[in-house]
């Protein structure tokens, strides 16, 4: 069984080799005890009934149906040919992740990406559910804490990074998400072991220096945000679902906390070599001291 | 009338907001921001009252003149109805 970190979150992977992606490398940080243990496993089904389980609430997310309580979730799968669904439970604090596959369909490098892609989506609910957020971000380190750039798709997040590693020559943490909670008292932004498209990430938990939000501007501006302008974003950034408002509940209490402890700021950007200098020299001077 | 299942009021830095869960969330519906007077309505419709007790309420909650009365219902139902036509309320 294979084991990853995400802060003091272990992750035990019981699945078939050949669905482990080669992205999944061992992470830098071990822990000899996880407070939170997630395990994925995979079972063959061809017909999950449980996905409409008795007293469940539905929603409907980009074709694809949750069904959920507040003691377990499940995903079914639209037009799924493989990996048809996942079932997250949670008992005492083990997290099981269970990947229903499809028993007739074989593995082929097409299934094992979509494999990986979605239960990024199961492992985030599992995070959300512990106080760690995963914001949709590029990430750069800068003299040793990371610095989140974040923006809808499209925006021009990997250009703005690329023209801050010209300034700063920093290297990338990761290029499409972070993932951040409390630990030890700071805000720290921890390894996760998907990056989309940019193929950046590393294996670094290191402290978190700031967000940044990004918009495409008609000149280089940046300016520090209000907790509650900051917090308005986050919500809308984040890879969290509220799906009750018990977990709304908890989300903006934990970010109201989390708020206080990392420094924000707005960024309207060209896509040119100024655009990264303003950022860099705004990050050295204002948001590298908290 | 009543707040829509699908959103909740919430504090965030000490203000008050609707925030969009469940299904509402997934779909992108808007995270509205209100002012003392907008929470000081929603509170109320959160606790099911009618429009005709929310005038009344309104008015003495407000210290409203006999000739700002009106004037006083007419904003609530403008509130009321962008509410609606945001189908952030339900009968």
């Amino acid at each position: 069984m294979r084991k990853y970190y995400i802060s003091a979150l272990k992750i035990e992977m019981d699945l078939p080799e050949e669905l482990i992606h080669p992205n999944l490398k061992p992470f830098e940080k071990e822990f000899e005890q996880a407070d939170v243990v997630i395990t994925l496993c995979s079972k063959k089904c061809d017909n999950c009934s449980f996905f409409n389980a008795e007293g469940s609430e539905k929603i409907v997310a980009e074709d694809d149906t949750v069904y959920y309580t507040p003691s377990f979730l499940n995903i079914k799968f639209a037009n799924a040919v493989f990996l048809l669904g996942i079932c997250i439970s949670e008992e005492n604090g083990h997290y099981i992740i269970k990947c229903c596959i499809n028993s007739t369909s074989s593995i082929s490098e097409y299934d094992r990406e979509e494999f990986f892609d979605r239960i990024k989506g199961a492992v985030f609910c599992v995070l959300q559910k512990t106080g760690h957020y995963v914001l949709h971000s590029a990430s750069v380190i800068i003299n040793g804490k990371v610095y989140a750039f974040s923006a809808f798709s499209g925006t021009g997040k990997t250009t703005h990074i690329k023209k801050l590693q010209k300034a700063m020559m920093c290297p990338v943490f990761n290029g499409d998400l972070l993932a951040f909670a409390e630990e030890d008292g700071e805000v720290k932004a921890f390894a996760l072991p998907w990056c989309g498209e940019s193929k950046e990430f590393t294996y670094k938990n290191l402290p978190l220096g700031g967000i940044i939000f990004l918009n495409r501007g008609e000149i280089n501006e940046i300016k520090s945000l209000s907790g509650f302008q900051a917090e308005i974003l986050l919500m809308q950034r984040l890879y969290a679902i509220n799906f009750t408002e018990e977990a709304l509940k908890d989300l903006s209490c934990n970010l109201d906390k989390l708020s206080t402890k990392i420094k924000f700021a707005t960024l309207r950007c060209l896509p040119n070599d100024e655009a990264g200098i303003v950022s860099g020299k705004y990050i050295v001077k204002e948001m590298a001291e908290k | 009338m009543r707040i829509a299942k699908n959103y909740s009021v919430q504090k965030i830095c000490g203000r008050t907001v609707l925030i969009p869960v469940g299904q509402s969330a997934i779909d992108g519906a808007k995270i509205l921001t209100l002012n003392d007077t907008a929470e000081w309505i929603v509170k109320n419709i959160m606790n099911g009252i009618s429009i005709d007790e929310l005038h009344k309420k309104a008015t003495e909650h407000f210290q409203a003149s006999p000739e700002e009365t009106g004037m006083l219902k007419n904003s609530i139902n403008a509130f009321i109805e962008e509410l609606s036509s945001n189908k952030l309320i339900a009968e």
